[in-house]
């Protein structure tokens, strides 16, 4: 049980930006096997707090198809409406656009079935964040003249995913947890302060220029998805609307 | 407990030696942190309450009408403020309010749709999680400040921790209770701007005493990240405001 409850002290000491959490990481014998058994830990257990949150928020909400039917007549009592109704080939690309929201919208709508896939997919999201964010951040360090070794790096700034413990707070429905950004931004500062015995300069520069490189690539890959995306459009409505 | 009423009472009337005596704790963050959301979540219970009891009730026909009617009446006196206006913006005008009725409708239709709870239960877990939610985005835009004026104090010549920063800076939430007063008509908003003002002081004290900085340079990183957001804002608004001219005198 202890082995359990450990990672949870360690992260509530980590998000709270106690030096000795970071310290006591770096000086594990294995940090890095340490770093990944937190995670785990931490991402399974948020996975079950989702199920409870997004099950009681299923329970406490209308469903999509009852939203949408109520939407719809109203809709159909707008001027507009008798205008498109004039069109029938303007009307069955309207129709094709509102379904294709509500498909959306029903898909990532809270529901006990799609709240289990949380159980994988939160520890496995964390795991990766952290393994490209600590390699990015090891190689930064590094270059601005840190001492730390990767696996130190690694055992630290898996303890920058402490803001995540604010998730727990999802258990009840409709809670929206705001500036996790910012707050392991800082949790990341102080890993690489304390492993690689950095300047506070350098150290903002060592937490900050992962995420200004993974933010620079979503930006590309969003590009290159968008004119996809805009391309496959254009050619599925270009014969629908003359 | 009463030794901890005693240090907000002296961190509300801004007494140095209670802000030091808290900067010296080694749990100040966690403690400041708790302190803010507690004090956030006090601030907001009552509008939180009150929301809930609105909430719990169907929207009955004649609540409907008394607020479309109000709304009505207040786009009325508006347009009338407008000198002489054109056959389109009068049409414009027309076409807003028959949306604005056609939205009111879907709005009412989607409050009295059934959920698997009972609606008393349901609307409960809302307030709740709105109430938590609202104390939880306080604290999100308490640290995103934070970093800026923590950043401005250490380029200033501060050399506190980050901890003790966060900390102290988090007390400027005691004040800041003075919002639970917010719902009442009137005099509630002017009694939450002087918790929030009071709030701007407690703020600033505890970057002196965190940073160790004198008064004038913990007022400049304080308010620097504002007066910059601030002028930022006022560029890409005149840059719009002249966009918007040079299109219509094109138009």
């Amino acid at each position: 049980m202890q082995a359990i409850t450990k990672p949870f002290g360690l992260l509530w000491d980590a998000l709270f930006l106690q030096r000795e959490a970071y310290a006591r990481m770096r000086d594990d014998d294995n940090p890095f096997v340490e770093g990944l058994f937190v995670l785990v830990v931490l991402g399974v257990a948020l996975g079950l707090v989702g199920i409870v949150g997004a099950t009681l928020e299923w329970a406490s909400s209308p469903s999509i198809s009852a939203i949408r039917d109520a939407i719809l007549p109203n809709l159909q009592q707008m001027p507009w409406w008798q205008f498109m109704e004039q069109d029938p080939q303007l009307q069955a690309t309207w129709f094709r656009i509102w379904n294709g929201i509500w498909d959306v919208v029903q898909a990532t709508a809270p529901s006990p079935a799609s709240s289990l896939l949380g159980l994988i997919l939160v520890p496995l999201g964390l795991i990766v964040a952290w393994l490209v964010y600590g390699l990015l951040a090891y190689l930064f360090a590094r270059l601005l003249g840190g001492l730390g070794t990767l696996n130190q790096t690694l055992g630290a700034t898996a303890l920058a995913a402490a803001p995540q413990l604010l998730n727990a707070l999802t258990v009840l429905p409709f809670v929206v947890i705001f500036s996790l950004g910012t707050w392991t931004l800082l949790c990341n500062y102080m890993a690489l302060r304390v492993v690689h015995g950095l300047s506070w300069q350098r150290s903002v520069a060592a937490a900050l220029l992962p995420s200004v490189v993974l933010v620079v690539l979503a930006i590309l890959l969003g590009v290159i998805v968008s004119i996809v995306l805009g391309s496959l459009f254009a050619t599925m409505f270009a014969g629908g609307i003359q | 407990m009463s030794a901890l009423l005693t240090t907000l009472r002296d961190i509300a009337l801004l007494r140095t030696p209670a802000y030091e005596q808290f900067r010296d704790r080694p749990d100040a963050m966690k403690r400041g942190v708790l302190i803010l959301l507690v004090c956030f979540l006090i601030a907001g219970s009552l509008a939180s309450a009150i929301g809930f009891v609105v909430s719990v009730r169907p929207v009955n026909q004649e609540d409907a009408d008394q607020f479309r009617d109000e709304f009505q009446r207040n786009m009325e006196q508006w347009q009338q403020l407008m000198p002489q206006q054109d056959p389109a913006m009068q049409m414009f005008m027309q076409q807003f309010l028959d949306n604005f009725e056609s939205g009111f409708r879907i709005g009412a239709a989607v409050d009295s749709l059934d959920t698997p709870l009972p609606r008393g239960l349901a609307r409960g877990f809302q307030a709740l999680g709105g109430w938590l939610s609202s104390a939880l985005g306080q604290m999100g835009a308490w640290l995103a400040y934070a970093i800026w004026v923590l950043l401005f104090a250490k380029l200033l010549g501060g050399n506190g921790g980050v901890d003790r920063f966060l900390g102290l800076t988090a007390l400027f939430a005691i004040p800041n209770l003075l919002g639970i007063f917010s719902p009442i008509p009137c005099a509630g908003p002017f009694i939450a701007f002087i918790g929030w003002v009071w709030g701007v002081a407690v703020y600033v004290k505890a970057v002196q005493v965190s940073q160790r900085l004198d008064t004038g340079k913990a007022l400049l990183a304080a308010l620097l990240p504002a007066l910059i957001v601030a002028v930022l804002v006022m560029i890409v608004a005149f840059v719009a405001l002249l966009a918007i001219i040079a299109a219509a005198s094109q138009g």
